[in-house]
Order: structure tokens, then sequence, then C-alpha cells
């Protein structure tokens, strides 16, 4: 299959800009791994569940409006797509991916031009008892009330820092779970030195406030979890006042009983496929032109993917990269004039991101205060005292650490590990290199070697891997399950060494430079050693929100993600001109 | 445009979790219906035996891993309920029983 223009990612920047380059003739096609379009700002409960409007959707408006806008496009939805790479060479782009729910067979699509828009994924920083059941992230308790309009217990508390916990304890509030607090690690005293930038968010912050009221949720501010409490889960979360040096303040200890814990503290972009491409970072961000355009050519990216910034920005993002990418494909230089608009909201957005960003640091000394005995990597199960018993033996960055303990090497390569490795090491968070952006079953590896083989063409002109039969099992899976399928599986181009795009370290850009990410080390796949475990009693089972049950919508008031001003209002607008506005850096 | 259309029944099914029986909506994730019924953890892990469920809600994380029908390792937060699934608790990588 092959087509102009494959946007990775169907979220805000991704539906913007694919309609934006449909708009002007281009063939594009818009994948992602979700059932629908919509990513994790718009997600709404599955058709199937037959209650939408059951739970308060985020920009309401502009969801339909794109919606709408899509099905009168000639924009390709290809939804269950997991990419899980992207390759460049002289022919263009290959994009593959895998189908799901099942994720056996890979499928690939050629096109001239790649958007990615492949979003973010929360932070969490770890803590004793993170790892119960009834611990989620913020935006994953929200994603399963979005979706699956369930909650993880009948009373939770909201905690962590950043923009994006308002929204969660207001939906879970208004779904009918008790918030019994929101705890905010943030100093308000801080606050006024970003109250310029911020201005614009104060009706919304407002909005907010309203509502924490109206449902009595307690707002803990300079407050933090130091504990969650439970055996097999969740009983109920120890909070503690912070002083001026971000230390938790002696006696100021107390328990919250609770069910469920949504805590959160940031985001941070997925950049996997961007790295494989070889494009460059702008710290954890991928960097881009005034265009959205990568360094590396036929590559452009938006959204969250250059930087946590929400919805707005993203959207603006997408209509920028969707209308120079049009441009640029028919050989034609763009005229910036034409998206004056969105380029002022994305100049607005990027503004009001960066003093979010600073208001809404996690606290300092976070590592410190880890005791050893809490796990650090949930995957492989590292707690914090092998960390630093790892540092002490001379591991000097969180990769060495890793190779010493595990940290980082399990299912998830380290994305939800990275921070908490950062805070207990003291060594600065590096973006980690990932051949793959997602476990790829080593029969998909195989069959595009071997497919590729027999063609005689090393690049880019086999059949597609697709053909192959699924294996029996799912088997090791390259990546997290089983990475010596990394190192030892050939991949669809041949070794890993031959595919890799350059990647030339740049003048000051911090460039990992570790030579396990090319290679990882292989891993052996444990037996297990434990004997299997009844499953715990379920004393506080979660509570479910029968679709005929839940409240009356809301007032419309915006539901925001991060950092997202009002989308349907701040959404680009393309008609009304406006004169170009000179651009923020990135 | 193309766009998968869900069963559309809006008709509880059931599907199985460790041998019992749990009542299912058309598109909730395994993830979501075990939630819905009470369960809040169906994997334990390798080392520690230690119980979990979700934590990221959005696939990144694969601490929801979840045996279906037979087959180890499916994220529970983005595999789709289906009529008749057999979900049973993950024991460590799952493929020791």
């Amino acid at each position: 299959m092959r087509t102009d223009l494959a946007v990775i990612g169907a979220g805000p920047a991704g539906i913007a800009a694919a309609l934006a380059a449909a708009r002007r003739g281009i063939r594009v096609a818009l994948v992602d791994a979700a059932t629908g379009p919509g990513g994790q700002y718009f997600r709404r409960p599955a058709p199937g569940l037959d209650a939408e409007g059951a739970v308060p959707q985020h920009g309401r408006r502009t969801w339909t409006r794109l919606r709408d806008a899509l099905a009168a496009s000639t924009v390709d939805v290809r939804p269950e797509h997991h990419v899980w790479c992207v390759e460049r060479d002289s022919g263009g782009l290959t994009v593959h991916a895998l189908l799901g729910p099942e994720q056996r067979e890979s499928v690939e699509l050629r096109a001239d031009a790649v958007l990615l828009a492949t979003g973010g994924y929360e932070t969490v920083l770890p803590f004793p008892g993170w790892t119960l059941p009834g611990v989620v992230t913020a935006g994953g308790g929200q994603a399963m009330l979005k979706g699956g309009l369930v909650t993880p217990g009948g009373t939770v508390v909201v905690a962590g820092t950043g923009p994006l916990l308002l929204p969660v304890a207001t939906g879970l509030a208004s779904a009918g779970v008790r918030v019994a607090a929101l705890v905010e690690s943030t100093d308000p005293a801080r606050l006024p030195r970003q109250t310029r930038a911020l201005a614009g968010k104060l009706p919304e912050a407002a909005g907010y406030a309203a509502r924490l009221l109206r449902h009595r949720v307690p707002v803990l501010t300079r407050h933090t979890v130091v504990r969650a409490h439970g055996v097999d889960r969740l009983t109920g979360v120890t909070v503690a006042a912070l002083d001026a040096r971000d230390r938790v303040r002696p006696g100021t200890e107390r328990l919250l009983p609770c069910d469920a814990l949504a805590v959160g503290h940031g985001m941070l972009p997925h950049t996997d496929l961007a790295e494989t491409l070889g494009c460059r970072l702008d710290g954890h961000a991928v960097a881009v032109d005034a265009e959205q355009r990568t360094d590396v050519p036929g590559v452009w990216a938006a959204g969250e993917a250059t930087g946590i910034g929400g919805a707005a920005l993203a959207l603006a993002e997408g209509h920028i990269a969707g209308r120079s990418i049009a441009a640029r494909l028919r050989g034609t230089a763009p005229d910036p004039a034409a998206w004056a608009p969105a380029a002022k909201v994305r100049a607005r957005g990027r503004t009001v991101a960066a003093a979010l960003h600073a208001l809404h640091t996690p606290p300092a000394h976070w590592g410190e205060g880890v005791p050893d005995d809490t796990v650090i990597c949930r995957c492989e199960e590292v707690t914090a005292g092998a960390v630093r018993e790892a540092v002490t033996l001379g591991a000097g960055d969180t990769r060495t650490v890793k190779l010493l303990t595990r940290a980082g090497m399990g299912w998830c390569q380290g994305r939800m590990c990275a921070p908490g490795m950062a805070a207990v090491t003291g060594c600065p968070p590096t973006p980690t290199r990932r051949p793959f952006a997602r476990p790829v079953p080593l029969g998909v590896l195989a069959a595009g070697h071997e497919g590729r083989s027999r063609s005689g063409a090393p690049d880019g002109a086999g059949p597609s891997v697709g053909a192959a039969a699924p294996p029996e099992d799912e088997g090791p899976q390259a990546g997290p399950a089983g990475p010596q399928g990394v190192s030892e599986s050939p991949g669809p181009h041949g070794p890993a060494e031959e595919r890799r795009p350059h990647r030339e370290p740049r003048p000051g850009t911090p460039t990992p430079s570790d030579p396990t990410a090319q290679q990882l080390p292989p891993q052996e796949l444990r037996p297990q050693e434990l004997p299997p475990q009844e499953l715990p009693p379920q004393e506080l089972p979660p509570q479910e929100l029968p679709p005929q049950e839940l409240p009356p919508q809301e007032p419309p008031l915006q539901e925001g993600a991060p950092a997202s001003p009002r989308p349907s209002e701040s959404a680009p607008r393309p008609t009304r001109p406006h004169p170009p506005t000179p651009e923020g850096s990135p | 445009m193309k766009t998968p259309e869900g069963d559309g029944t809006g008709r509880a099914f059931e599907v199985t979790f460790d041998g019992r029986s749990v009542e299912a909506l058309p598109g909730r994730t395994v993830a979501a219906v075990l939630w819905a019924a009470g369960v809040t953890s169906w994997r334990t892990t390798r080392d520690g035996g230690r119980p979990r469920g979700v934590f990221c809600g959005i696939g990144v994380c694969f601490d929801c891993l979840v045996t279906v029908n037979g087959r180890p390792n499916q994220r529970a937060c983005l595999v789709p309920v289906r009529p008749g699934d057999v979900i049973r608790t993950q024991e460590g990588t799952g493929h020791e029983d």
C-alpha cells in the first residue's frame, strides 16, 4: 500500500494535519493503535457501550467538528495499527505496523512523507506502595473512565503535580466518585511569577476551582503522597506537607483512607519512532522548525511529540504541518502567512506550556526520600537499594545502572522507571533509544527478513511481512519480553546496524551515546520461581459506573488536558487573515 | 473515511475470569470488564509474586498483562473483550503452566 502522507497518531495533532493535507489534495493515511481516531484527549466510550455523552468529554465541540470533517474527507483512517518502526530509504518512507488487537501480523505502508504525531505518556515518580493495585496514573484513571466508564474505586485521592490533575479530579468527582483530596506539590506562591503567561488560563482554572468546591474536594497544595498503604491492594495513602526546600515537614503526615490513588508528575513525549529515524531531539522532544519539519527529510512532527503542550497547541501544530507537507510534496515552498492564525495559537500555546512546566516541577530531592525497599523498575522489580548499590559500585549514569541491575530492561523498556531512576541516581534523565517502539513478535521480524532475502531487495522493495503466517504462540517478543530478539534477530531490512540511520551528535544537543542502546544485551527469560499465588480477596471492589446511572452532563466547562487552552476556541481558523506572527523557539 | 463500528448491540455477554463468570459490555477492554467486576489485579510478578493490575491505562507500562484465551502477555487495558473470552490471572511470565 502506498500513499502520499502517513500520519502516525490520530490525536488532535494527527487529525488536524491529516485534514489540512487532504484538503489540499494529498492522499493521507491516518494510522493509530486505538480502535478509532481521537487519541487520549478525545477518548470516548467505545461505540458498543452506547454511552456517548455519559461522561464529560474533553473539547466536545472540537471533537464533533473534527470527526465530521474526517468523515467528509478523503483521509484513509486505519485504526488498530500499532506502528513499531518507520524506515527511510531512497524510495521514501516505510511504516511498519502490527495489526491489533492480536498484533501478530505486520503490514507495511509506503509513503513519501510521514508525520509523527505520537503524543506523550505520563511520568510517575516512585514512592513506597506505588506498585499496589489501586494505584494508577492520573491519566490512566481518566482513560479508563472516559473509554470504559469504570473507575478504580469508590474513594480516590488524586495526587502529584501538573495541570492534568484538575480534569482528573473533577472528572472522577462528577462521575460519582468521592475524591478524598487533590494533593498538588506545587507551591501556589510560584504562581505570581507565571501570571502573565497564564493569564489566559485563569478562567479555566477558576472553572475547575468552582467544580472542586461544588464536589467538596479538599485541595492540599504544597503536599505530597509519601506512602501508599495496603497488602494486596490499596487501602489508603499518607500525605504530608512540603517545606520551602521541598522536603517533607515532620509531623505533618496524615492518613487518608482510599481505595484508589490517581497520581502523575507530568508527561514525556513519545519519541521512539523519531529516534529510530535519526531525528534530532531537543531535550526530550522531537526538534522541529517553523514548518514542523524534523531534520530528517520527509519527516514532520507535531503535538506532544514535539513538547508537552496540550490539545490546542497540538491542533495548531498539526494544521501547520499538514499545510507544509501539502506544499512540500508538490515541490513548492509553503507561505507561512497562510497559517498565521495557527502560528499565533502555537506561539501562545508554547508560552503557556513553558509557564505550566515551570510551575509544576516535581519536588526536588525526590530520590533521597525513596526508601531502599521501594521498587523503582516496576517490570524487573528492581529496588531503590539495588540502584543505589549500582551507583556505589561506580555506575555514573542510568544506562550503567541498567546494565548492573536490569532496571529499565523490562516490558516497558524503561519508560515508566526512567524518571525514578534519574531521581534516585541523581543522573539527569536522558531519552532512551529503542529500536522498536513496541514489542514485535520474533516471527514478524524473521518473516520480514526472509521476505526481503527472497526478493533480493535489501531496501524497501520486499513483500509485506504481513504475508507470513503468524506463529503458533506469540512467542518471545523482541524488546520487552525477550530483548534477545533485538540483538540476535535481524530486522526486516537485515541487521539492525546496517539499517540504522546515521546519528551524528550535534553541537549543543544532548545526544544519547550509549553503546548498549544499539544492541541490547541478551535477556534471560527467567522461569517462574515462586509458586502460583491465589488472587488476594477483593475487599474493596472498584466501583462501576452503569451508564444509565451516570450524573447528567456537566455544564460546558472546558475540560482541559495538560496545558490546553480551550481547543474549540483556539483551533486554527485559517480563514481569518492575520499578519504573520514571529515564532518563539520551540 | 473508514472507521470500525462497534458490534453495536450494547448487550452484555459473559466471559470468565479464573473460572468464574463475569459480565462484560461490548466495547470495553479486558481491564474495564475486570474493574467493573471488582477485580483490580490479574497478574503476579515474576520475582516477588506481587499482584498487579492497571497502572498507566494506555498501553505503555505493561503492568496489566493478562492471559486471554490461553495467550499470555496481553495488555488488558488495550485488548477489547469478546464474548466467551477465557481470562486468567497471569502468573509470572505466563508460560509456566
